[in-house]
């Protein structure tokens, strides 16, 4: 009775953990929740989780899984003998064990004894990568119902890293194709710094730091790299030109923001880009009502992700300023927004802004990096 | 006590197939799919006759002031009835769906909410009844489970119920799962769709030129018994092709030259542009998509080695280059040009086949052109009329004119 008990416990808690895991849509909570559940079900030590990748024939740990990312070839240790072969390892004494690779151990400072690794299968036959338990909290060995129990984890595991995998594949296939037109449309407008990739990742920053959802971030972030498509209209004889513009010049150069607007509307985007354009075509309005277009919404009624791209459109203007005003740094570019708080800028906006300084120079560092790897 | 181990037993039993289930439903991507799946293995795991699933869905008002209005509308697996209720107490699965509470009977005949007209309609006869409400992870009721006659017993049991709960609750991940990731899909679908419409603001002298060439593409892919997903991967490389151009500056884009019916330096410059910039996200496509920045850059490269921006020749140009090569081809001679009349579909196939017997274009992408001949008018007026319509473009010509105008050069 006391068995079939246990028996229906274990049932239960693969129900739970389905629901728990399947229900979380980013990568890295997935893998998150499924390590700590994996030890703390298998009573084990520690946990650890490899995904497969397979363009570069390798295993590899997730970052934020404990130390610094571990890559090693598909085939190597007891890990790639479990992948390889599709059937779960036991192992009493790691140290025993010609498979055994101690360069894991070495690198965590922890110190492997017994292990049961399983490959992560998923339903239709795909491999895509193992997990593992080590060191059971009793000191005693692994048996053979503790494999029996890891392989049912292993399969919601899988599912739902899989299934977490598919989002982010769709996602970064989404960032991509932005990339490519931001950067197709900067091959114009640029002078070897890059502009709507870190205004994109400043709003990204910023959107974080003001609390907002996942999805929400995503959008901001996607309209802070398309804010500028408008400038495809404009011609390269105002877009380049280097000193301040004349009295007719300014409106064609000013019609850029709400032409990016028209445009995105065009072009009928659907699902989390739907109606981006709307933030878009705001990023010139000042909060207090002011800017370009004239008249329209003002303050709370600007979308917050208009708000959020202005501030971060700014950072970047007047660091890189376009007619001849004298650049500044990053710290400075960002004080100087203090003074049009309120009026020009919503205060909340700049306040974020402050607070995550160090991540937005950070981005600023990164991108000026990859530039400079570009232009090499 | 064995009447208890019984009882164990079956439950263990139950809870074994539901987690099977449960796997396959968090597996599952297809929303058609998940709607079968739930209402087969709600009527074998309850043993019950039949079983109803009801979603919520948002409705427009029908007096047109754009609110929405949620009601439940059934699936039934074996096609059959729709069935359409509020979601309030009249009915037996409104009353799940807006209390978010099960109900169970024993005859649902007896009920006042029950209405014995789907069984006039069905032939069906109900009897005993559970209906539980779907609950997604955030707490929402996206519809309703109902299961109908249990087969060996007058009704259905406390245990039954709470079965069916579970299942219910794994069933609402899926679908919202599976609808998330139609979401995602859609999204990037629509986005490389739509940026062809910053190709033709830039150009809007070819505009129309990307959809297509995606839509001569795609048709010519099936022609040739290309697989779904080479399919997908011609049209997105197709939709990419000239991305180019949008970084090309005003001096080549505007030149007179083009007047004397030169695109060459045009091209060049925006098919190496396209190159350098698709190189740089194959990083992050996925690996289905890894090939597109290869096909939408070779489609200027001719099969003898004599084209750009890499002088590719023979094999080493993908098929799905070479068709993307001939549809591209194929619609600029088609297209009206300040400075020349169009091409009909008949003299531009003529020129290609020279082309190809010169060994430029592949032959049988250009035979496989001839075939689809007929279909081409259609799909040409099917994006023709897109852009007229204004469902893609719409004023695109005259924004982007208003932008010339205003300026004072």
């Amino acid at each position: 009775m006391e068995k079939l008990a246990s028996k229906v416990q274990g049932l239960e808690l693969l129900l739970k953990l389905t629901l728990e895991l399947c229900s979380e849509r980013s990568l890295e909570k997935v893998l998150e929740k499924a390590w700590a559940e994996l030890a703390r079900v298998m009573k084990a030590e520690r946990s650890s989780i490899f995904l497969l990748d397979e363009e570069k024939g390798e295993l590899f740990s997730f970052v934020a899984l404990g130390a610094q990312e571990i890559r090693f070839p598909k085939e190597k240790g007891i890990a790639g003998a479990a992948l390889t072969s599709g059937e779960p390892i036991l192992v009493a004494d790691a140290y025993g064990d010609p498979r055994f690779n101690p360069a894991i151990d070495s690198a965590t400072g922890f110190r492997t004894r017994s292990m049961v690794s399983v490959p992560l299968k998923v339903p239709n036959g795909e491999r895509i990568g193992v997990v593992q338990v080590l060191n059971r909290k009793d000191g005693r060995p692994f048996g053979k119902e503790d494999v029996a129990l890891l392989q049912a984890l292993a399969s919601v595991v899988g599912v739902a890293i899989h299934t977490a995998q598919l989002y982010r594949e769709q996602q970064r296939a989404t960032d991509a194709v932005i990339h490519s037109i931001v950067r197709a449309v900067e091959m114009r407008t640029e002078r070897g710094i890059p502009h709507a990739p870190l205004v994109s990742s400043f709003c990204e920053i910023i959107g974080r730091a003001m609390g907002l959802g996942e999805e929400e971030v995503r959008r901001i972030r996607w309209a802070g790299a398309l804010h500028d498509l408008g400038k495809l209209s404009v011609p390269d004889r105002i877009l380049l030109k280097g000193e301040p513009l004349t009295d007719q010049e300014r409106p064609v150069y000013e019609s850029h923001a709400l032409m990016s607007g028209r445009l995105l509307e065009k072009m009928n985007f659907q699902g989390e880009l739907a109606g981006i354009e709307d933030l878009v075509s705001f990023h010139h309005k000042h909060y207090g009502g002011g800017g370009f277009p004239p008249g329209g919404p003002q303050r709370e009624e600007i979308p917050l992700g208009a708000r959020i791209i202005a501030v971060s459109d700014a950072i970047w203007c007047r660091m890189y300023p376009r007619w001849g005003e004298k650049p500044m740094g990053f710290q400075e570019a960002l004080h100087s927004l203090a003074e049009g708080m309120g009026v020009v800028w919503d205060p909340k906006v700049v306040e974020a802004a402050f607070q995550r300084r160090a991540e937005l120079e950070e981005a600023l560092g990164k991108s000026l990096a990859d530039q400079g790897k570009r232009e090499a | 006590m064995p009447r208890e181990e019984d009882k164990a037993k079956e439950r263990i039993l139950r809870l074994e197939a539901l987690t099977e289930v449960s796997l396959s439903l968090a597996w599952e991507r297809d929303v058609g799919k998940i709607l079968g799946l739930i209402v087969r293995e709600a009527s074998r795991i309850l043993d019950g006759e039949r079983t109803t699933l009801y979603l919520v869905q948002e409705k427009e008002a029908s007096n047109g002031d754009g609110k929405t209005t949620k009601t439940l509308v059934s699936y039934i697996a074996e096609g059959g009835l729709t069935i359409e209720v509020a979601l309030d107490q009249r009915s037996i699965a409104g009353t799940v769906a807006s209390s978010c509470r099960p109900v169970r009977l024993e005859d649902a005949r007896e009920d006042p909410r029950f209405d014995p007209g789907w069984d006039a309609i069905s032939g069906f006869r109900t009897r005993s009844m559970v209906a539980v409400p779907m609950m997604n992870p955030w707490g929402e009721c996206i519809g309703v489970i109902q299961v109908l006659n249990k087969k060996n017993g007058p009704g259905f049991t406390s245990e039954d119920e709470e079965i069916l709960l579970s299942l219910a609750a794994h069933a609402a991940l899926a679908l919202e799962n599976a609808r998330y990731l139609e979401r995602q899909r859609q999204t990037f679908q629509s986005l490389i769709r739509g940026q062809a419409v910053a190709i033709d603001a830039r150009d809007h002298l070819t505009a129309g030129h990307t959809w297509r060439v995606a839509a001569y593409s795609v048709e010519l892919g099936k022609a040739m018994g290309l697989d779904p997903r080479q399919l997908e991967l011609l049209e997105y490389a197709a939709l990419l092709h000239d991305q180019g151009k949008l970084g090309v500056p005003d001096s080549v884009l505007f030149k007179c030259g083009r007047l004397e019916g030169t695109e060459e330096e045009l091209m060049r410059v925006h098919a190496s542009r396209t190159k350098e910039i698709l190189e740089e996200i194959r990083g992050l496509l996925p690996l289905p998509l890894k090939k597109m920045p290869d096909i939408a850059s070779s489609h200027h490269e001719k099969l003898d080695g004599s084209g750009y921006p890499k002088g590719l020749g023979g094999d080493q140009i993908p098929l799905e280059a070479r068709i993307l090569a001939v549809s591209d081809i194929f619609d600029a001679l088609t297209s009206r040009r300040p400075y020349r009349e169009p091409e009909s579909d008949e003299g531009a196939l003529e020129f290609l086949r020279k082309e190809a017997a010169r060994g430029r274009v592949d032959s049988s992408v250009v035979e496989a052109l001839s075939g689809i001949l007929p279909r081409i008018p259609g799909l040409r007026e099917g994006v023709n009329g897109r852009l007229e319509s204004g469902s893609i473009m719409g004023s695109l010509g005259e924004i982007w004119e208003t932008a010339r105008e205003n300026d004072p050069h």
